[in-house]
C-alpha cells in the first residue's frame, strides 16, 4: 500500500517537475501543506510559491492528499526526498538561463530516451559562449564554443597571423 | 843592618879573632913563661888590643865617614838620579807628545786621505749603482710594457668572448621571451576572440538557436554514448 502511495507521489510530482532542485522543491511544498492539514486541520497554502508551484498545487487532487495520514506521512516524505536524490540527474551547464518550458521540453525529449524519472540540472557559465557542457556521474563533456574555439586554436591564430597587415620591410627603410 | 853597624860588627869581630888567635898562640907558653913574660905578654896584648880598638874606631868612624859619605853620596846620587830621571821623563815625554801628535798628525791625514778615498769609491759605486738601477728600470718597463701589451691582449679576446657569450644569451633571452610574448599575444587574441563573441552571441543568438545548439548537444552525447 504504501508502495503504491510512494509511487504515486513520485509519479505526481516528475509529472510536472524536471529538474531535481524543482523536484525537491515541490516535495517541500507537499510536505509543508500536508503538515499544516494533518496537524492544524488547516489547507492554507505554504507562503512565497511560485505561480507554477501554486498551480500545481491547486491542481492536486484531494483523494491524492487524502492517502496521506499521521503514521505514513513522514516516512512518505523521507523515502521521496531520498529516490528523487537517487534518480538520474544530467547536468547541463548553460551559457543562459533555461527558462521551464524549454526545461520541461528537454527533460521529456531526455525521458523519452531513458526513461520517466529522469531529470536535468541546469548551472550557468557566461564563458560558455554558446552551446551547453554536459555532467554525467561526474563526466565533464564540453560542447560549447568555447570548446570549439580551443580545438580549433591554432588554426585560428595562423588565419589571424595569415591575415595580418604587411608593415614596411626593413631591408627597404635600411636602403634608404 | 846598615852599613856602618855592618862594618863596625866585622871590624869587631876581627879584633876579637887576632886576640884569640894570639891568646892561643901564647897560651901554651904562658905557662912556661914567668910573669914578666906574661906581663910583657898581657901589656902587648893589652896594647894591641887597644891598638885593635883604635884602629877599630878608626875604622868605625871611617865607616861611618863612609856610611855617611855613601849616605850623602846615595842621596846626592839619587837626587842627581831623579833629575836625570825627570829630565829624561821630560824629555822622553815630549819625545812621546811629538811622536803623539806626529802620529795623530799622521793618522788624520791618512783618515783624511781615506775619507777622501772612500768618497771617490762611494761616488764611483754610486754611479754604477745608478747606471745599474736605470738599466733595470729600463729593463723593467720594457718588459712591463712587454707583459701589459700581452695581457691586454688576452684581455681583449677574452672580453670580446665573454661579449659575444653575453649577446648570444641575451639573443637567446630576446627569442625565448619573444615566442613567450607571442604566445601570450596569442592566448589574448584568442581570449579577446572569446570575449566578443561572447558578447556579441548572447545579444544575438536568441533563444531557438540556443536551444538547437543544446539539443545538437543532447544528440551527440546521445550518439557518443555520453548518457548510460
Amino acid at each position: 500500500m504504501e508502495d503504491t502511495t510512494l509511487n504515486n507521489l513520485l509519479q505526481t510530482i516528475l509529472e510536472t517537475s524536471f529538474t531535481q532542485m524543482q523536484a525537491l522543491a515541490r516535495l517541500r511544498i507537499l510536505k509543508e501543506t500536508l503538515m499544516a492539514k494533518l496537524f492544524t486541520a488547516s489547507l492554507a497554502p505554504p507562503i512565497n510559491l511560485t505561480p507554477s508551484d501554486k498551480q500545481w498545487l491547486d491542481g492536486l487532487d484531494v483523494k491524492f492528499l487524502d492517502q496521506f495520514n499521521h503514521k505514513n506521512f513522514s516516512t512518505l516524505i523521507e523515502l521521496s526526498e531520498k529516490e528523487i536524490k537517487k534518480m538520474p540527474t544530467l547536468t547541463v551547464v548553460l551559457p543562459f538561463e533555461l527558462p521551464e518550458k524549454e526545461a520541461r521540453e528537454t527533460t521529456n525529449r531526455l525521458r523519452n530516451d531513458y526513461g520517466k524519472t529522469f531529470l536535468i540540472e541546469t548551472k550557468y557559465d557566461r564563458s560558455l559562449i554558446a552551446g551547453p557542457a554536459l555532467i554525467w556521474k561526474g563526466v565533464y563533456k564540453d560542447y560549447s564554443l568555447r570548446q570549439k574555439i580551443e580545438e580549433k586554436k591554432e588554426k585560428l591564430l595562423q588565419m589571424f597571423q595569415s591575415s595580418k597587415p604587411q608593415g614596411p620591410n626593413p631591408k627597404e627603410l635600411k636602403n634608404e | 843592618m846598615s852599613l856602618p853597624t855592618v862594618i863596625f860588627a866585622t871590624t869587631t869581630i876581627l879584633a876579637l879573632f887576632l886576640y884569640w888567635s894570639e891568646y892561643r898562640r901564647y897560651r901554651k907558653p904562658l905557662r912556661d913563661y914567668n910573669e914578666a913574660s906574661i906581663r910583657e905578654t898581657q901589656e902587648k896584648s893589652y896594647g894591641l888590643l887597644h891598638q885593635a880598638i883604635r884602629k877599630a874606631q878608626t875604622l868605625m868612624g871611617a865607616a861611618e865617614l863612609e856610611s855617611l859619605k855613601m849616605v850623602s853620596d846615595s842621596r846626592y846620587e839619587s837626587r842627581k838620579l831623579e833629575k836625570e830621571y825627570e829630565k829624561q821623563f821630560a824629555a822622553a815625554l815630549t819625545r812621546l807628545e811629538t811622536n803623539f801628535s806626529n802620529e795623530v798628525l799622521g793618522a788624520e791625514k791618512e783618515f783624511i786621505q781615506y775619507l777622501a778615498d772612500l768618497k771617490v769609491r762611494s761616488e764611483q759605486t754610486q754611479n754604477l749603482v745608478s747606471d745599474y738601477t736605470q738599466k733595470r728600470t729600463v729593463d723593467l718597463f720594457e718588459r712591463f710594457e712587454q707583459n701589459l701589451a700581452g695581457f691586454l691582449t688576452q684581455t681583449q679576446q677574452q672580453s670580446t668572448e665573454a661579449v659575444q657569450l653575453e649577446l648570444k644569451a641575451a639573443r637567446q633571452l630576446i627569442d625565448t621571451y619573444k615566442v613567450q610574448q607571442l604566445a601570450l599575444i596569442d592566448e589574448s587574441i584568442i581570449a579577446m576572440l572569446e570575449r566578443t563573441l561572447s558578447l556579441v552571441l548572447e545579444k544575438k543568438l536568441s533563444l531557438e538557436d540556443n536551444m538547437d545548439l543544446v539539443n545538437e548537444a543532447l544528440e551527440k552525447a546521445k550518439a557518443e554514448k555520453l548518457i548510460i
